[in-house]
């Protein structure tokens, strides 16, 4: 399965580095600044889990990108980007839901 | 860096050259004219012909406010703004918050009264949805095109903003970039162009001036990008989760001050009393100025000041509205300082220098024209590695236009707004006047000559209409320089002068031979 | 923080940076110029001679001044450095006539 994954990225690898770069992300970046209420602490007054994501929105879409472009092992790369957009957009939702 | 592999440099270069070329001439006008909209407060006050009172808001200003406050119905009276514009008069604004069906947005809706700053005797009054009408509350229209032009490139919201935050993405991209191709940052930072017309010194130019401006480009992209990101996308995606799309328990969390509501009728605390407290504790003058609740025991007066001397964050004091009582400082976001109001209050002065006066904004000016050098500089080099293209060789005509045109069609914005300013509407003609602007320089641009000349002609063009600028000014009705000089009107002898000597500057740069390239020139003519 | 403070400061770091710039071997041997002989501890002292302006300015103010130094040493760092070294550098260099702390010791064997 990996390794059908792997040679299905490989065949493509410029399309492959586009989708993550581009689209990916920046909804990896979305969804982690999204999921980041959760477990950041409030702070003193209490806004710091929302403004703290606020901000860094663009300094986490810098870091995905470049890790995007110079990760070697497009298949890791994939599993990056995906499985933390997975987790945060699941943990979000959660949230948006009410279950957690 | 020197742990990257080639093929990781390899990506890491076409991600730097594609997406500065695909956006650096966008780029470069968002951030040419950043530099410009860094002094918009003293444009304005130098288009306008100067203020006719330097400080409006110190003077009686209960004297002026409260008579508008006692004949607005109760609606209007949710808060009243108060502000002083460029031209020295004062906008008293009751407002109530309602939906505007044109954008689907809760907006400020009411009277806004503009005063004389110094007598207080009613200028204009306009009511509605104000802050959809430029032209109410605006005293120059050179100013909102210039500001508007660089927070949306003039694109109606959102996709304007969304527009300029993505130009902000790839600045910090090019940056990241950048820094990981360059090998030996530390060790060439102080190797000048190597001289000569070659590869190698397009390469240094572009390299040097980009080392020495990573920092701040990087954080002028990220800010940039933040202020475009936060309202459009950001903030309605994380209120969805932390909120669950509750905006009103958003707003209440992260700006509103707590109060408890008392509707019981109360007289507002003497405005002057109020303002000579808080300038007192906070020693700079104040700027911005909100009364909630007029004429109740729950009534607020928050002030806004200047950053202190030495600090970098706006000052917002909170007053209790009935009996003066200073309630304390209000962060700027949450209800007690925390470590998220301390990051948050630092992106305004880090994004636009306004924090230290005049010398902060000219440092940023610096930065912003640093930044412009290294935009053109670097979409030079690229075209000079493919320079065989005719293709490419169009496009180094483009960005020579782009590099000349954009100040030349900023410049024509202004002699927009001076021409029409005694007898048609600026907000039509400002913006007019910057499409004449860059359409005449595509013109030139099109059909004059090519290399060298080109870039000359250019000069010259810019240089004359620097020159001419001032005079236009004056002859339609602008103060004149002795008028100036007697009532103290700095911005307008400084501009005026800076516009003088920047034209003189370019008619001698558009003469002399150049040893190099600097940024802007031509590229070379193709070999015959 | 007074702004006189701040202009004292980047000027400082400025001044130091030339220093820096005027001894840097790779943009002499760039050049074609021969290069200057300087112990380390000198080049060390004007590293820290950059860097105490900003450390006095972060410690004395309410961090204001620091962000203009930041700023300001970036556009006069580049201004300095991309200045071509020039022959009436050389000249005024060998006469000890500027104002460069290290027009003296360039002078040397």
């Amino acid at each position: 399965m990996t390794e059908r994954l792997r040679r299905a990225l490989d065949a493509r690898p410029r399309l492959t580095r586009w989708l993550l770069a581009g689209p990916g992300a920046v909804a990896a970046a979305l969804l982690f600044a999204m999921a980041m209420p959760i477990w950041l602490p409030k702070g003193a007054a209490g806004i710091d889990n929302i403004v703290f994501p606020l901000i860094l929105v663009p300094l986490i879409w810098a870091v995905v990108f470049v890790y995007a472009c110079v990760e070697e092992s497009l298949l890791r790369c994939v599993a990056v980007i995906c499985g933390t957009a997975a987790v945060c957009g699941l943990t979000a939702a959660m949230a948006f839901t009410g279950w957690i | 860096m020197k742990s990257l592999s080639q093929s990781q440099l390899k990506r890491l270069t076409a991600v730097h050259g594609w997406s500065g070329t695909v956006l650096g001439l966008l780029l470069y006008a968002v951030v040419a004219t950043g530099t410009v909209a860094v002094f918009a407060h003293e444009i304005a006050e130098w288009s306008v012909g100067g203020a006719k009172n330097h400080a409006p808001l110190a003077g009686d200003l209960d004297g002026k406010v409260r008579p508008i406050a006692e004949r607005m119905t109760k609606g209007y009276l949710e808060e009243i703004a108060i502000w002083a514009t460029a031209k020295g008069d004062l906008n008293v604004f009751p407002h109530a918050h309602a939906r505007n069906p044109e954008s689907g947005k809760i907006e400020n809706y009411g009277t806004l009264f503009r005063l004389d700053g110094t007598t207080g005797a009613e200028l204009a009054r306009n009511e509605g949805f104000v802050f959809t009408k430029p032209e109410w509350f605006e005293a120059s229209a050179l100013e909102d095109f210039l500001v508007d032009l660089h927070v949306q490139l003039y694109v109606p919201r959102p996709w304007g903003l969304i527009l300029t935050g993505i130009l902000g993405l790839s600045m910090m991209a090019a940056g990241v970039t950048g820094f990981l191709m360059h090998r030996h940052l530390i060790r060439d930072l102080f190797v000048a162009a190597r001289p000569g017309n070659r590869l190698v010194t397009a390469r240094d130019r572009h390299v040097l001036a980009a080392s020495w401006g990573l920092l701040f480009a990087f954080l002028l992209g990220f800010t940039g990008s933040f202020f475009s990101f936060a309202a459009t996308v950001s903030l309605p995606l994380i209120s969805q989760v932390a909120f669950g799309g509750d905006q009103k328990a958003m707003r209440e969390t992260l700006y509103e001050p707590a109060v408890t509501p008392d509707p019981r009728p109360a007289a507002l605390a003497d405005l002057d009393a109020v303002i000579a407290r808080s300038t007192a504790l906070t020693g700079t003058p104040v700027r911005f100025l909100v009364v909630d609740h007029y004429g109740r025991a729950d009534a607020r007066i928050n002030l806004w000041h200047m950053p202190p001397q030495g600090t970098l964050a706006w000052v917002r004091n909170v007053f209790d509205g009935t009996d003066g009582r200073f309630l304390g400082v209000k962060p700027r976001v949450g209800r007690q300082p925390s470590a998220g109001n301390a990051l948050y209050e630092l992106i305004w002065p880090l994004h636009t220098g306004d924090f230290a006066g005049p010398l902060s904004k000219a440092v940023w000016v610096g930065l912003g024209a640093a930044m412009c050098y290294v935009i053109l500089s670097g979409m030079q080099l690229w075209v000079r590695r493919r320079e065989e293209a005719a293709l490419w060789r169009g496009f180094g005509r483009a960005v020579t236009i782009t590099a000349y045109g954009l100040p030349f069609a900023m410049t024509a914005a202004a002699y927009g707004f001076f021409l029409s300013l005694p007898a048609a509407d600026p907000f039509y003609w400002t913006p007019m006047g910057f499409v004449l602007g860059a359409l005449a320089c595509i013109a030139v641009g099109a059909f004059a000559g090519d290399g060298s000349g080109l870039i000359q002609r250019f000069r010259r063009l810019l240089g004359a209409a620097c020159i001419v600028l001032p005079i236009v000014r004056m002859a339609m009705g602008g103060l004149d320089w002795a008028d100036a000089v007697a009532q103290g009107q700095g911005a307008v002898l400084s501009f005026d002068l800076m516009f003088l000597v920047l034209g003189v500057l370019l008619f001698r740069w558009a003469t002399r031979q150049p040893h190099g390239r600097p940024a802007g020139d031509p590229l070379p003519e193709p070999a015959e | 923080m007074s702004i006189l403070a701040i202009v004292a400061a980047v000027a400082a770091s400025t001044a130091a940076l030339a220093y820096l710039a005027l001894g840097n071997a790779k943009r002499r041997r760039v050049f074609g110029l021969p290069p200057l002989e300087r112990k380390a501890w000198q080049t060390w002292l004007a590293i820290s001679g950059v860097l105490a302006p900003a450390v006095f300015l972060l410690n004395s103010g309410g961090g204001a001044g620091f962000v203009v130094w930041c700023g300001a040493v970036s556009v006069t760092g580049w201004g300095l450095a991309a200045m071509t070294p020039t022959k009436p550098i050389v000249p005024r260099r060998r006469n000890g006539g500027g104002t460069k702390p290290d027009a003296a010791q360039s002078s040397g064997p």
